[in-house]
């Protein structure tokens, strides 16, 4: 063996050697100088350089503290289940023993029996108290611990154990023919209420990411819902998420992360704002619909006012999360690059606060005028990730902070930069949604911008921001930073309008059915339009949302429409046969609570183009809603298909597009190799 | 305090950063997860009654650092493991070295190079200070193989180290 590749040096070294071994070996480094030699380097190498150099010196820790009560709160939560594991065996003992007396009790033995059952009624009552007192103790401690988890889970427990007493109590009852009336039936035979907890679906576990599942709109006949209904959208998180889960992950986006109107609208169309004084354009749009050739894709698009002169001064509180789930290179660094673009543009007038969470709240810097610059990188450059996540009380500081600095004539918005683990439950949650909505009321909103893989959780931050009267948007490269926080930072900070609805009427000689494109989750009854306290989406100076509707045209049968045909209704048509549908939009101005009604002229059918004569933008966003149809695998994607959509994109992307449109075509492209 | 706490709160203190590099290098850089396995480690350290005995403490929060991330990997397969690809055989890089200033940066640069299991060996025995028969048991190959690859990875990663500062 080559001496320098003899093992035991390193053994030595890092003393290893047994004591016999130890001592031959350094008989044998006496007489070879050579060997002598190659143990003093290595030893100097390892002494000196790799025992120095505490690799892992920068990695966030929780500590002895946070880790103590980490543990302890663990253990409270094993504790808790155990016990709701018993008190559901102990109910089903119960309940068996009470069947076999009610057994007892048939009608030849019934004198017999008769004072058994009531004293076990009573008893059973008495017992039902206690096990509701002791729910109550229960809940108290649950909502120190996580209530997330232990509220699903009790409900889950609950269910099973009320299965199992429904079932038993069929069989017994079966069992025993005739089932005894002279008593009052048994308490655990009434319908027992659930607890009110709003059961959520479960989230994606597979990437410790959540997304909302949400059902697609369906066609809808005419003929039953001449009127949709809906609430204006201008997020765009869903297309850049999905861009970076082909581009990062090189795979396609779980099917609930796919939102048609966010990827419609992150995309900017090249619309004339309005003329007049009216905050919204409309610019409509009808062409075959590509993926299902006997349907027609009708487009509306509302393009809001531009900003016109100079942005009045703000009042912005910038919160930050810095817990330990922000550590990764996109999430924390990424953030503090991106505030650092969008304060480069913060002027005298401007007021700027910065408030971080983590296992406390801390406001960094409280209201500095907007060209304190140095002042601003300074602070934003020594933020740490490290520690829990206090995110209720940071963004109940942030309101603080905001309201203390407010501006009457400005923006005043709180601008939440996190990756979404807020670490709260369920009840919480809306506890937070109620206190943001009411914020939202004084004049403050809130914008959200969400970092980060792993654990990002989307439909909390799209709950949050649409409370707040603001926008949300995901930023997964400094580009997107740029795009969001200067670009169209007038339209992110400027509300041109609040609770901006839309209401399209159709007219049955024109149109059998129709399916709204996406805005599931922005869909309203009928007789919200003109309710003036329903809550509805914001639109920013300068913002164009794009709504797509498949339509049927006249004549032709509506799909999946789960109702027959109505007998009596087949109302003749009024108005202009040629007529295809009414617009109105109903907002109300930024700081008024009366809403205002637009009203646009009907829709003639005669705006009809075919798809190679429409108009560049929408046959894009056709192309778009192709996509997305296809990533979600929509029942509704008809003869869409990646391959399908490619040639699209290819067709309908010219080389001189806007870099955004052939970023698009390249992800398309993307997806195309990952199916 | 009582006993038992104080144990637990000394092994937060000795332990915690160590199991978070260590989980964070088997788990390609995710500190978030790691810091979640950590907290598993110390939860499970926790219901033994902190009754691990001091000279076994360490190979003990290790190996069941180790194991909690193996598990994780079977069940979430978005989550890449080192120890599964990283054969032994698989050769070092040796590609030259750019140059790098920082002793504590080049270093890192020349770790990286090294097959993924000889990365792991030397972490575990240098920044852990876990003998070659704790590492054995870890990682279940025997202890003179343990020597033999120990010491393949701490020539590689001298030459790679020093053939950079000769560029200086």
């Amino acid at each position: 063996m080559e001496m320098k590749q003899d093992p035991r040096i390193t053994a030595y070294v890092a003393g290893e050697l047994s004591e016999e071994e130890k001592v031959r070996f350094e008989t044998e480094m006496k007489e070879n100088e050579a060997l002598r030699d190659e143990v003093e380097r290595v030893r100097k190498f390892v002494t000196e350089t790799l025992s120095k150099h505490d690799l892992d010196g920068k990695v966030p820790v929780l500590g002895p503290d946070a880790m103590m009560e980490e543990v302890l709160r663990r253990e409270r939560i094993a504790r808790l289940k155990r016990r709701i594991l018993w008190r559901a065996i102990a109910a089903v003992a119960v309940v068996a023993l009470m069947v076999t007396v009610i057994r007892l009790g048939n009608p030849q033995e019934q004198k017999e029996v008769a004072f058994t059952p009531t004293q076990l009624i009573g008893q059973d009552a008495k017992s039902a108290a206690v096990n509701q007192t002791d729910g109550a103790v229960s809940n108290v401690e649950a909502e120190a611990v996580d209530r997330n988890m232990i509220v699903a889970e009790k409900v889950q427990e609950k269910k099973k154990s009320f299965e199992v007493l429904g079932s038993s109590i069929a069989r017994k009852s079966k069992m025993a023919m005739e089932p005894p009336r002279l008593y009052k039936p048994a308490p655990p035979r009434k319908p027992v209420p659930e607890p009110p907890v709003q059961y959520l679906p479960p989230p994606d576990v597979r990437a410790g990411e959540r997304y909302q599942q949400f059902r697609e709109n369906q066609f809808l006949a005419v003929t039953e819902n001449p009127l949709s209904t809906f609430s204006l959208d201008v997020d765009t998180a869903s297309w850049a998420n999905i861009r970076r889960y082909i581009t990062q992950n090189h795979r396609l986006p779980p099917a609930d992360a796919v939102r048609l109107e966010e990827m419609l609208n992150y995309f900017r169309y090249s619309w004339k704002g309005p003329s007049d004084n009216a905050p919204f354009a409309l610019h409509p749009g009808l062409t075959e619909c590509p993926w299902n050739p006997e349907h027609r894709l009708l487009r509306l698009a509302v393009k809001a006012r531009e900003p016109e002169g100079p942005r009045p001064p703000v009042n912005l509180v910038l919160l930050v999360d810095v817990s330990g789930s922000m550590y990764s290179e996109n999430k924390l660094p990424l953030l503090k690059r991106a505030m650092r673009m969008l304060a480069e543009n913060f002027r005298e007038q401007d007021s700027i606060s910065l408030v971080t969470y983590a296992n406390g709240t801390r406001v960094v810097l409280d209201g500095v005028p907007g060209t304190e610059q140095g002042t601003i990188f300074r602070e934003l450059d020594e933020l740490q990730a490290a520690g829990g996540t206090y995110g209720e009380g940071g963004i109940q500081l942030a309101y603080q902070t905001a309201l203390k600095h407010f501006k009457r004539d400005g923006v005043n918005r709180v601008i939440l930069g996190t990756d979404g683990d807020f670490n709260v439950g369920i009840s919480d949650l809306g506890e937070l949604s109620r206190f943001i909505a009411k914020q939202a009321k004084t004049g403050v909103f809130l914008s959200i911008m969400g970092f980060g893989m792993g654990n990002y959780h989307d439909s909390t931050l799209k709950r949050l921001s649409s409370d707040g009267n603001g926008n949300y948007g995901y930023i997964d490269t400094i580009n997107e930073a740029r795009k969001l926080l200067v670009e169209q930072l007038d339209s992110t900070l400027v509300t041109v309008a609040k609770d901006v609805k839309v209401q399209v009427e159709f007219n049955p000689a024109q149109v059998a059915g129709y399916r709204l494109l996406g805005y599931e989750n922005r869909v309203l009854a009928k007789e919200d339009f003109n309710d003036d306290k329903k809550d509805a989406g914001e639109v920013g100076a300068g913002h164009c949302v794009t709504v797509l509707y498949e339509i049927v045209p006249a004549g032709q049968e509506v799909p999946a429409t789960k109702v027959d045909a109505l007998k009596y209704q087949k109302n003749t048509p009024a108005g202009e046969a040629d007529e295809l549908a009414t617009i109105k939009i109903r907002y109300k101005e930024p700081k008024e609570d009366t809403s205002k009604l637009l009203q646009f002229p009907a829709l003639q059918n005669k705006l009809f183009q075919p798809f190679a004569k429409a108009d560049e933008e929408l046959r894009f966003a056709a192309t778009v809603a192709s996509f997305g149809l296809v990533l979600r695998n929509s029942q509704f994607k008809g003869s869409a298909t990646i391959e399908s959509t490619l040639r699209l994109a290819e067709q309908t992307i010219p080389d001189n597009a806007a870099s955004e449109r052939k970023e698009f075509l390249s992800i398309v492209r993307q997806a195309t190799a990952l199916k | 305090m009582n006993q038992k706490e104080q144990r637990f709160r000394d092994a937060v203190q000795a332990y915690e950063a160590k199991l978070v590099g260590y989980a964070t290098f088997l788990l390609h850089g995710d500190v978030s997860r790691a810091q979640d396995v950590v907290q598993d480690c110390f939860f499970k350290y926790w219901r033994t009654d902190c009754k691990v005995e001091d000279t076994h403490l360490a190979p003990w929060l290790f190996k069941v650092c180790r194991n909690r991330v193996y598990e994780l990997v079977r069940k979430n397969s978005r989550v890449s493991f080192l120890g599964e690809e990283a054969e032994l055989d698989v050769p070092d890089e040796q590609t030259s070295c750019p140059f790098i200033q920082d002793d504590k940066e080049r270093l890192n640069h020349c770790l990286e190079r090294l097959a993924p299991r000889r990365q792991e060996l030397v972490r575990q025995k240098f920044f852990l200070d876990l003998s070659y028969k704790e590492i054995a048991e870890l990682c279940g190959i025997t202890v003179s193989n343990v020597g033999v690859q120990l010491h393949n990875a701490i020539q590689s990663l001298r030459k790679c180290f020093e053939a950079n500062e000769e560029e200086r």
